[in-house]
C-alpha cells in the first residue's frame, strides 16, 4: 500500500531523514526523480529524492472518473473534507503525482499506478529544503502574539537548473517571485524580485504571479507569467536578478472575473503552444509564434489600445479544467468538473492540440 | 488484498452484518490513537487474525469506510505487543464509521467521536471601522479556533441594501491566505478591479461604489478543523466612502509622549486607520543606540492609533519611531508609494524601506 522508495544516490546537499512539511501548496518536477514540494504554511521549498527515475519516453494516458471521490476514499474520508492542491508528472518515468489537502489540515501525497492510488512515503527519504521567508532576524524578539506574515506559494516551476516559486504574502499585495539554483545551498543566493505591472503608461502596481511558465521564444528565455488580475505578462529570465525592479510586458489581458490557473508548453509538429486553464474562462491556446511575432512591441511601452488587442488566443472547448499538466510532448491531462457535477482526471485526445 | 467476486450488494451486507453479531465476542473494541486531539492510528487484536504472518498482514486485512465493494485507506500495517496497528497517510475524520476487513469479512469496527472538548469558534473581522474607502483592498478575519481552510467563499458574502449578493467582489486564491494556525484570513477585494485603468476595472468597475451600504455576511456553517460550526454567523454593515489615493505620512501622527522613570504607554494616533496585521508587524521603537525597546503594541480606536506599553521604565532621551514602508492603510497605499501609482505625477516622498519620526522623553 505504501509505495517503496528505491534509494538512488542522493543529489548533493541531500540529507536522509523525515521532512517537516506542514502543508502541500504545489508540486513540480526536477529532473532524476527529484519532487519539489511548496509548503506555505512552513514557507519553504522541500526536494525529496522520490526514487522514481526510470525513464519512459511516452505517458499513458489515463481516464479516471469521479477522481476526488476515489482520493477520498483512498485516504478514509468523505469527500467534502478533500481538496486537491496540485498535480505534477514525472517527466522521467510520466507518472502522476497529486497534493492533497484535507479539512482537518493534514496533507497527503498520491501517485497514480494505473488505476490506483498510492501513498507516496516522505518518511526516511533523502532531501533538501530551502526557506523562501525573509524574515528579519530581529522580528520576533520585541513583541509577541502578533500576526504572522505569511508567504503563500501559487505555483513552483524548475526550469534551467533553478527553482522558481511565486507566492503572495498575508500582508501586502505584492509579488514575491524567486529563482532559486538547486542543488540548495546554505547562502542565501536566490533572487528576490518586486515585479510590476504597467497599465496603460499611466499607472503602476505591485502584483503577484498567480501562475507561471518558462520558455523560449526567439531563442532568449523568458519567465511568462500570469498575474491574479491580468493574464498574461513576459520577463526575459536574463533581467531576473537579485534586489532590481523588473517590469513586465503585458501581451494580453484575457478578460475580467476570471484568474488563471495552470500553463503549460506542447508541442505539434515542431510547433509550440502554450496552453492555459482559467477558474471562469475555457482553456486557452496561444501560439509561440504569435509570442514571438510580438517581439518587437515588447520592448516598446504598452500601447492605449494594448489590452484589446493583445496576443491572439484560442478558446477549447473545455471548460472548468481545474488542473492541467503536461504529460508528454504531445498528451496532457486534466482535472476537469464535467457537466454532471463529477470531477474526472483524463487525457484528452491529441486533436486538442 | 480484497478479492472482487461477484455477488449482490445486498447479499454482501447481509453477510457482513451477519458475521459482524456473531464474531469475537470476547474481544476488545478497536483503540484509537490520539495525538494533537487527531484519530492517527487504530490498534485492534492480533488474534483477530490467525494464520498470516506479520510480513502479510496488508495482503490480508484492509481498513475501509462501509463502502461497497470496499476500498482499502492507504496506510501502514505492524504488529506491537500482540495487536495490529494501522497508521492511515492521513488521520480518521472525525464522526465516520470504519470497517476493518479480513478476507471480505467484518472483524471488527469503530467509529472516531466528533469534538466534544473544542470549544465552537468566534469571530472578529478587521478593519473595525463602520466607514470605508471605496477602493479597499482587505479585510481580515481572526478566528479563535484554527478554521477549514479553502472554503472561504462559500460562507462569505457581500449584500447590498437590498439584500442582493455581489459577486466577484473578492478574490477567488487557491491555496488562501491563511495564518500558520489557520485563524487569520487574509481577503483581498479584487485588485484587477481597484486598479484604474485594467480591463476588469474599466468593465466591472470598482467592487465597491461610494455611498452604498454594505453588509458582509459569514455563515456559521464555517467549521473548525475538529468539524465545530461558527458559534453564531457574524455580519459587518458599513458604509461606502470616497477612493483614497493619499499615502499614510507618519509625520501627520500625533503622540502622547510619556515622561521619564513612569511605565506609562506611548499613545499614537495615525488620523486614519492603518492596516489591522501590517500596524503589528512594521512598527519598531528604538533608543537613542538603536536598541529596540521592548514592549507589546495594542491596536485602538478602530486601528486609527496604538498605544506602546513598554516593559521598563522609560528613560529620559531620544527616541525615535521606525516604520518599514510596507505599512498600509486600508486602501493598500503604504508609506513609499501609493496602490495605483500614477506615473505621469511626481511621487509625494522619496521610496525608502523605513521611515523614522523622533520624540523626546522628558
Amino acid at each position: 500500500m505504501m509505495a517503496s522508495t528505491k534509494r538512488a544516490a542522493a543529489p548533493q546537499g541531500f540529507t536522509n531523514g523525515t521532512p517537516e512539511i506542514k502543508s502541500i501548496s504545489a508540486l513540480a518536477f526536477g529532473s532524476d526523480g527529484v519532487l519539489f514540494i511548496g509548503d506555505s504554511k512552513s514557507a519553504s521549498v522541500f526536494a525529496i529524492a522520490t526514487g522514481d527515475n526510470q525513464n519512459n519516453e511516452k505517458g499513458t494516458a489515463i481516464e479516471l472518473k469521479k477522481f476526488d471521490l476515489k482520493v477520498a476514499s483512498a485516504l478514509g474520508t468523505a469527500v467534502e473534507n478533500i481538496s486537491i492542491q496540485d498535480i505534477a508528472v514525472n517527466p522521467v518515468s510520466k507518472k502522476i503525482y497529486c497534493a492533497v489537502q484535507l479539512n482537518d489540515g493534514s496533507s497527503a501525497l498520491l501517485r497514480i499506478e494505473g488505476e490506483n492510488l498510492v501513498a507516496v512515503n516522505l518518511k526516511n527519504v533523502d532531501y533538501s529544503f530551502v526557506s523562501i521567508n525573509n524574515v528579519p532576524a530581529e522580528d520576533a524578539k520585541d513583541q509577541r502574539g502578533r500576526p504572522t506574515r505569511v508567504s503563500s506559494v501559487t505555483d513552483l516551476g524548475f526550469y534551467n537548473g533553478k527553482v522558481l516559486v511565486s507566492g503572495l504574502s498575508n500582508q501586502e499585495f505584492s509579488s514575491t517571485f524567486r529563482s532559486i539554483p538547486f542543488p540548495f545551498t546554505k547562502q542565501q543566493d536566490q533572487s528576490s524580485l518586486e515585479i510590476y505591472h504597467a497599465a496603460h503608461k499611466q499607472y503602476e502596481t505591485a502584483s503577484p504571479i498567480r501562475t507561471f511558465t518558462a520558455s523560449e521564444i526567439n531563442g532568449k528565455k523568458y519567465l511568462i507569467a500570469s498575474y491574479t488580475c491580468t493574464p498574461l505578462v513576459l520577463f526575459p529570465l536574463e533581467d531576473l536578478k537579485p534586489g532590481t525592479h523588473v517590469k513586465g510586458r503585458t501581451v494580453a489581458e484575457m478578460g475580467a472575473g476570471n484568474s488563471p490557473i495552470d500553463m503549460i508548453t506542447m508541442k505539434k509538429n515542431g510547433e509550440s503552444y502554450l496552453f492555459m486553464a482559467n477558474s471562469s474562462r475555457p482553456v486557452f491556446k496561444v501560439k509561440y509564434k504569435s509570442l514571438e511575432n510580438f517581439q518587437g512591441s515588447l520592448t516598446t511601452p504598452v500601447e492605449e489600445n494594448f489590452a484589446t488587442a493583445g496576443v491572439d488566443f484560442i478558446s477549447l472547448p473545455m471548460t472548468n479544467v481545474v488542473q492541467l499538466e503536461k504529460l508528454d510532448d504531445t498528451k496532457f491531462i486534466v482535472l476537469q468538473r464535467k457537466s454532471n457535477g463529477d470531477l474526472d482526471l483524463w487525457t484528452p485526445g491529441e486533436w486538442f492540440l | 488484498m480484497f478479492v472482487k467476486q461477484p455477488r449482490s450488494h445486498l447479499l454482501w451486507v447481509l453477510s457482513v452484518l451477519l458475521f459482524s453479531f456473531c464474531s469475537n465476542p470476547n474481544n476488545e473494541p478497536p483503540e484509537i490513537g490520539w495525538e494533537n486531539n487527531r484519530a492517527v492510528s487504530v490498534s485492534f487484536s492480533r488474534s483477530l487474525v490467525k494464520g498470516v504472518s506479520d510480513d502479510s498482514l496488508s495482503q490480508y486485512i484492509q481498513v475501509s469506510l462501509g463502502d461497497f465493494p470496499p476500498n482499502p485507506i492507504l496506510g501502514e500495517f505492524s504488529t506491537i505487543d500482540g495487536k495490529i496497528n494501522f497508521i492511515p497517510v492521513v488521520p480518521f475524520t472525525r464522526g465516520m464509521h470504519y470497517h476493518i476487513i479480513a478476507e471480505e469479512k467484518i472483524i471488527a469496527e469503530f467509529t472516531v467521536p466528533a469534538d466534544t472538548e473544542s470549544k465552537n469558534p468566534n469571530l472578529t473581522i478587521f478593519p473595525s471601522q463602520d466607514t470605508l474607502p471605496e477602493n479597499i483592498l482587505k479585510m481580515y478575519l481572526v478566528f479563535t479556533e484554527p478554521m477549514v481552510e479553502g472554503q472561504s467563499l462559500l460562507h462569505i458574502h457581500l449584500l447590498n441594501n437590498n439584500g442582493d449578493t455581489l459577486s466577484g467582489t473578492f478574490l477567488d486564491l487557491q491555496p488562501e491566505l491563511w495564518n500558520e494556525k489557520s485563524t487569520t484570513l487574509t481577503l483581498w477585494l479584487d485588485p484587477g478591479r481597484i486598479k484604474r485603468d485594467l480591463i476588469p476595472n474599466k468593465i466591472l468597475g470598482n467592487p465597491l461604489t461610494k455611498g452604498e451600504t454594505l453588509m458582509l455576511h459569514v455563515s456559521e456553517n464555517w467549521k473548525s478543523k475538529t468539524g465545530l460550526k461558527l458559534n453564531r454567523h457574524y455580519s459587518k454593515t458599513f458604509f461606502v466612502d470616497s477612493r483614497d489615493e493619499q499615502i499614510p505620512s507618519i509625520n501627520l501622527w500625533t503622540l502622547s509622549i510619556p515622561t521619564s522613570t513612569t511605565t506609562s504607554p506611548l499613545v499614537i494616533n495615525f488620523s486614519e486607520p492603518l492596516d489591522f496585521s501590517l500596524t503589528l508587524n512594521t512598527l519598531q521603537l528604538l533608543d537613542e543606540n538603536e536598541k529596540v525597546v521592548l514592549g507589546k503594541i495594542e491596536l485602538t480606536d478602530e486601528e486609527k492609533g496604538i498605544v506602546f506599553l513598554p516593559l521598563n521604565p522609560w528613560k529620559k532621551g531620544n527616541y525615535k519611531i521606525k516604520v518599514e514602508s510596507r505599512l498600509e492603510d486600508l486602501a493598500g497605499n503604504n508609506l513609499s508609494r501609493p496602490f495605483d501609482k500614477d506615473l505621469k505625477k511626481k511621487a509625494a516622498v522619496e521610496e525608502k524601506d523605513f521611515y523614522e519620526r523622533a520624540f523626546v522623553v522628558e
